[in-house]
């Protein structure tokens, strides 16, 4: 049997330079060195700021669970919720961020458990919490469980669940563990963000540079592999954030498959993520976003003005819905659907407008699992 | 979740192939491959079925008869994407299976080219793309998802009577894909790729934590499982989702990275009943180039042929010892099938072309405009 192999050892190219010299391209508008350069850019005004978020905040949230906990009330409560929610916004800032350390060691499953299996958060959590097995409260133990109570999925349940109050942590053993369940499995999730800063931070003098890295083999790949995870990810703003709770029709709605629902977050994490889209798009901080690789003609300004317009028209309309999205759905479900279809119109400009124009070819054929 | 690709609704684009094949060719996505020539009318030699969409946007999705000088014998348009095309022994007819979660399969005149009467899942279950037939062509076998009680099944239908489903057998294993009919169909081989997923959250996969891939030899007549097999520990991470039957009674197989560590791994091997599970060599930095993604696998008996749509590659191998034969390069090239000369492969982008078991083009692969070839490829007779 094979052993494995390092992955720097085998990645030294692409596929098909080749193939590619042998093809009769016409100029492009993209190049090795500029992709570089672009990466660079990125890097500085886009992914280190916002990988650095997400750890800063999750770490907050470690931080004020600890506080909670030692004097559970209900001002810490709310405390430890505002740090949840503030994780949570993070998550969202950085979840299109995937090729590279959030996709390895399946750190984007154990960070956030969702969509879950089946109810599977609350079932395992409900077997930790009658165990009450105080070795899964030290340090590393929780890294050790299943993806589904490592993180913020699970820790959405400890803060939110019907009926919690500060009373829920507090009152003899039970209330006890449950506390310091929360603060393990903060400390976990904040642990697992610092992995991915610490990995992108090692990461991005070889981006830098041009050498293979997770991310891309070159730097060509690189940015490709980051504009599929863009592509990915507005995927599942649109089809799993929005159209599963929203349904075809209201008959078929599911509002209880919302992400961070119990949290009411599920619109600000659909917020969070069209604003990062947005921004590794168009740009922000004064650094690129993929539009800049756009030729600097009128084609390329019509598409960087299309892509501007398309996600302000998204965002507003999710700002439009006046209460949760659960809520949202049953009460006001025109407001969803508009929000839903400016969003899969900032997709239209995701999948079509711009891959010509930045030399990016869509597969058909390498969806996962089939 | 994790996993790079969610697609409940059908949105088709994802991940990206090499930049700039396409450059110049506008919204049309023609073939880039080599020189390609034009679509021929009329056209000789065998035939081949594979599902497609038209590259035009909205999507159409359609199941095509194509021949290897790429002419097409006939297209015809289906309710929804398609996975696997299977024909039927003894009779003018295949079977098209949905794409996964699959609510549908539909039988096809290869005569005409018409649609029969469409089989829906039965209420709790979704198809997962494949099915085979017994040896005369009297049993249907359809891979599918059991969906409350987590669990892979084998549904059982008939041909004879509008593929009615009159029963169902164990897969034995979690979250099946491909099947195969070996022994004529007493025995059913079953790639089961470990993941858990569900209609409600689309492809999203939902264990891959705890994924738990195997084949399963199940006995037809009973359902009982004669064999299970899984990799061991150190590739618990790869899906077993496709497999090939070789001429010795041997099952080839392909393996998907669902949880990437970073390593680079061998994803095909073979599989002989009663010993464990090989996995094949390939050169150095070879493995590398299959991006941890094997999207289909065929074989011609002998040789086993993988291919990549991610890395744009195709490898072939002796499945006799294992040796290694030769890399062929096919952009978003993913189905596969045994051809005169080598194995046909077609693409995402429109190529059909031949290829030897060393990975040369035997000609210049052909055009057919218009439509991107989907994952899998399957030979007729």
């Amino acid at each position: 049997m094979n052993r494995r192999t390092l992955l720097t050892h085998g990645l030294a190219f692409g596929v098909g330079a080749a193939v590619l010299a042998s093809l009769p391209l016409p100029a492009l508008a993209r190049t090795a060195d500029g992709d570089r350069a672009f990466l660079s850019a990125l890097l500085s005004s886009h992914i280190t700021p916002r990988i650095g978020t997400l750890a800063a905040t999750t770490a907050g949230l470690h931080t004020a669970l600890d506080r909670f906990c030692a004097a559970p009330d209900a001002a810490g409560l709310t405390a430890a919720r505002a740090a949840f929610a503030a994780a949570m916004d993070g998550w969202a800032g950085a979840q299109h961020l995937r090729p590279g350390p959030l996709l390895l060691e399946t750190r984007t499953d154990r960070f956030a458990f969702w969509p879950e299996r089946r109810n599977i958060v609350a079932r395992q959590l409900g077997q930790i919490l009658n165990a009450r097995d105080p070795k899964l409260l030290e340090p590393g133990a929780i890294a050790k469980q299943s993806a589904a109570v490592q993180g913020m999925t699970a820790l959405e349940r400890l803060l939110h669940d019907d009926g919690v109050t500060a009373a829920s942590f507090t009152g003899g053993e039970a209330g006890a563990f449950r506390c310091t369940l929360a603060v393990a499995v903060a400390r976990n999730a904040a642990a697992i963000a610092t992995e991915v800063r610490d990995g992108w931070a090692g990461l991005a003098p070889k981006l830098t540079a041009g050498e293979a890295t997770p991310v891309g083999a070159n730097p060509t790949e690189a940015v490709n592999n980051l504009y599929a995870s863009v592509v990915t990810m507005t995927q599942i703003v649109v089809d799993q954030k929005l159209l599963i709770p929203l349904g075809a029709s209201a008959a078929e709605a599911k509002p209880g498959l919302a992400e961070a629902v119990r949290a009411g977050r599920s619109l600000a994490m659909i917020a969070g993520n069209l604003q990062a889209i947005r921004a590794i798009m168009l740009g922000e901080a004064g650094g690129p976003g993929f539009a800049a690789l756009a030729p600097d003609n009128a084609a390329g300004n019509a598409a960087r003005a299309d892509a501007a317009k398309a996600f302000d028209a998204a965002l507003a309309a999710v700002k439009a819905i006046d209460r949760p999205l659960d809520r949202a759905i049953a009460e006001t479900r025109p407001k969803v659907e508009v929000a839903f279809k400016a969003a899969k119109a900032a997709q239209t400009v995701v999948n079509f407008t711009l891959p010509p124009l930045i030399d990016v070819t869509l597969g058909f054929n390498e969806l996962d699992g089939d | 979740m994790n996993s790079m690709a969610i697609d409940p609704m059908a949105t088709d684009l994802i991940r990206l192939t090499r930049r700039g094949l396409l450059a110049g060719a506008g919204g049309g996505l023609a073939l880039t491959l080599l020189n390609p020539a034009p679509l021929r009318a009329g056209g000789q030699g065998p035939l081949y079925l594979s599902a497609y969409a038209t590259a035009g946007q909205p999507a159409g999705y359609g199941v095509a008869g194509l021949r290897p000088d790429g002419t097409l014998a006939f297209t015809r348009e289906l309710p929804g994407r398609a996975h696997a095309v299977v024909p039927r022994p003894g009779a003018a007819q295949a079977v098209v299976f949905a794409r996964r979660p699959g609510r549908w399969l539909a039988p096809l005149n290869l005569a005409t080219g018409a649609l029969g009467a469409v089989v829906a899942v039965p209420d709790g279950f979704r198809f997962t793309g494949h099915g085979a037939f017994d040896r005369d062509g009297r049993i249907l076998y359809v891979a599918e998802d059991d969906v409350e009680a987590e669990a892979g099944s084998i549904g059982i239908y008939d041909p004879r009577d509008g593929y009615r489903r009159t029963g169902a057998l164990p897969a034995h294993g979690l979250g099946p894909h491909e099947l195969l009919a070996l022994e004529g169909g007493r025995v059913l081989v079953v790639a089961n790729g470990g993941v858990i997923t569900h209609p409600d959250t689309g492809r999203a996969k939902l264990n891959v934590d705890e994924m738990d891939a195997s084949i399963t030899y199940v006995e037809a007549a009973t359902g009982a499982l004669l064999e299970k097999v899984r990799l061991p520990e150190d590739f618990s991470n790869l899906g077993i989702r496709h497999i090939a039957a070789m001429a010795d009674g041997a099952v080839a197989f392909g393996a998907q990275d669902e949880r990437p560590t970073g390593d680079v791994q061998p994803l095909v091997g073979l599989h002989r009943r009663g010993s464990q599970p090989l996995l094949f060599d390939a050169p150095e930095g070879v493995w590398a180039r299959f991006d941890g993604y094997i999207g289909s696998v065929a074989s011609d008996g002998r040789v086993v042929a993988a291919s990549s749509p991610r890395g744009g590659v195709v490898g072939f191998w002796d499945g006799r010892d294992g040796r290694w034969l030769g890399l062929a390069e096919l952009p978003d090239g993913c189905g596969i099938a045994p051809a005169e000369g080598g194995f046909e492969a077609t693409n995402g982008l429109g190529a059909v072309g031949t290829f030897t078991v060393a990975g040369t083009p035997a000609d210049p692969p052909h055009a057919t405009p218009g439509y991107r070839w989907d994952n899998h490829l399957t030979p007729v007779g």
